[in-house]
């Protein structure tokens, strides 16, 4: 099912269409909101406000790309929450680590690379998602973030730079 | 230099392929919430259905409202200089009744239709500069479709004078409709590429008056084509057919730039970057 029939059978009411949605995006959203947040609870409360709001500004949708435009909400959410949320996370919030892969080494890389994702600034932080995890491309990223394609290279520079300096320091500690 | 700025990609690229191994790791860790996900499912069912009650989701309601509240100052104007035009021409017809003015009816059919691309270009003007577009988010159409509606209307209005005047002045005259109706359209499509071209051009976009300017060229090409006896020759049909076309290419590369400005928020006062 192509995204234009989804979203003509989501304006239906079409229960299936709800379910292909859901199905089709809500992991990938959710893990979005998740490296960008950092917490879980938050991120489930953030992925599901993303659908409803989605549902409910259906009629105003002129983007080409369904998963796109539900990236731009969820960005603009977890931008929100950091907004509201002053002080940054901290590693014992991470309890989403951990759960399903035991082995040590894992846990340890992905820990690693919580604590360097938090520490980076949100702007480069959301960009290095889009474009390392997503694999978007930099029109992409610049068209959801709202600034030019030479700014959104330039975080996306910076933010490598930095992310791997973070490591870096981790890695010596 | 070159070889600084090579070793500095290879070097990033290697870095977002080892953060890439990272990602993956991490999602290994990761456990999705199913009774997180059915809630959310079930919460979109329930606004689904709340939303299909609505009166909004019949079109044909919104589509008899939208007629309903949209302003019908500026198409009605344009309607009463469609009539106007036709008229002009008829009242001309009365002082060049004869064979041998035939020229002279042809130049006013060429020049008179020229006039109704203002009203087209100040309607569209209408919904981009009057603070609609802070509306679109409030209201249920979208300004691109409001706009594109007022297009269509104004683009079917123009092209019903018009053919009503290549009728009258053909009919008359004995002048074979195709080769007149090649005659008023091309002047009448130049005038529109010229004033929807002046609104894809942001310094002169809310100078529309400037578009009259360009009346002039116009109607100095159809008063050179009056006097050149050679233009209205079965030859010349082919610049004519060619000239239409081009128009009309054109005309329609325009309006695709139009509407990808007006998506993009340049035209409307929504673009705050």
């Amino acid at each position: 099912m192509t995204d234009k029939e989804l979203i003509r059978k989501v304006h239906n009411g079409n229960k299936e269409a709800l379910n292909t949605l859901i199905s089709s995006y809500y992991d990938d959203i959710y893990r979005f909101c998740l490296y960008l947040t950092g917490q879980e609870a938050d991120s489930y409360d953030i992925t599901q406000e993303v659908f409803l709001r989605f549902i409910k500004y259906m009629d105003s949708y002129q983007h080409r790309n369904l998963k796109g435009y539900l990236l731009i909400i969820a960005r603009n959410l977890c931008r929100d929450h950091f907004h509201r949320r002053k002080e940054p996370v901290s590693i014992e919030e991470a309890v989403w680590l951990g759960r399903e892969d035991k082995r040590l080494s894992n846990l340890e890389d992905s820990l690693l690379l919580h604590k360097a994702l938090q520490q980076l600034p949100m702007k480069q932080r959301e960009i290095i998602v889009m474009r390392i995890y997503e694999e978007l491309p930099f029109h992409e990223i610049a068209r959801i973030t709202g600034c030019n394609l030479s700014t959104a290279k330039s975080r996306f520079r910076l933010g490598i730079k930095n992310l791997r300096n973070q490591l870096e320091d981790a890695d010596e500690q | 230099m070159n070889n600084k700025k090579t070793h500095r990609l290879c070097q990033m690229k290697s870095d977002a392929e080892d953060i890439k191994a990272l990602f993956t790791a991490a999602d290994r860790q990761l456990r999705i919430d199913e009774e997180r996900r059915e809630q959310t499912l079930a919460l979109l069912q329930q606004e689904a259905r709340s939303r299909a009650g609505r009166p909004l989701s019949d079109k044909l309601l919104l589509s008899g409202s939208l007629l309903r509240y949209t302003d019908r100052h500026l198409p009605c104007l344009h309607l009463l200089g469609c009539i106007a035009m036709l008229l002009a021409l008829l009242t001309m017809g009365l002082y060049f009744p004869t064979a041998q003015d035939a020229g002279v009816m042809v130049f006013a059919s060429m020049t008179l239709p020229c006039f109704l691309v203002f009203f087209s270009v100040f309607e569209f003007r209408q919904i981009c500069f009057t603070g609609m577009g802070e509306l679109s988010k409030t209201c249920f159409f979208h300004v691109r479709q409001l706009a594109a509606l007022s297009m269509i209307f104004s683009g079917i209005l123009n092209l019903m004078a018009v053919s009503a005047a290549i009728i009258l002045v053909g009919r008359q005259w004995k002048i074979r409709l195709l080769h007149l109706g090649l005659y008023v359209l091309v002047p009448f499509l130049f005038m529109q590429c010229v004033c929807f071209g002046c609104m894809l051009l942001e310094k002169i976009r809310r100078h529309t008056w400037l578009c009259a300017a360009f009346l002039l060229p116009t109607a100095v090409f159809s008063l050179a084509a009056f006097q050149s006896p050679a233009l209205y020759t079965e030859s010349a049909l082919f610049f004519w057919t060619a000239a239409l076309f081009a128009g009309i290419a054109i005309f329609a590369g325009e309006m695709k730039l139009l509407f990808a400005k007006l998506d993009k928020g340049e035209i409307l006062c929504t673009d705050w970057n």
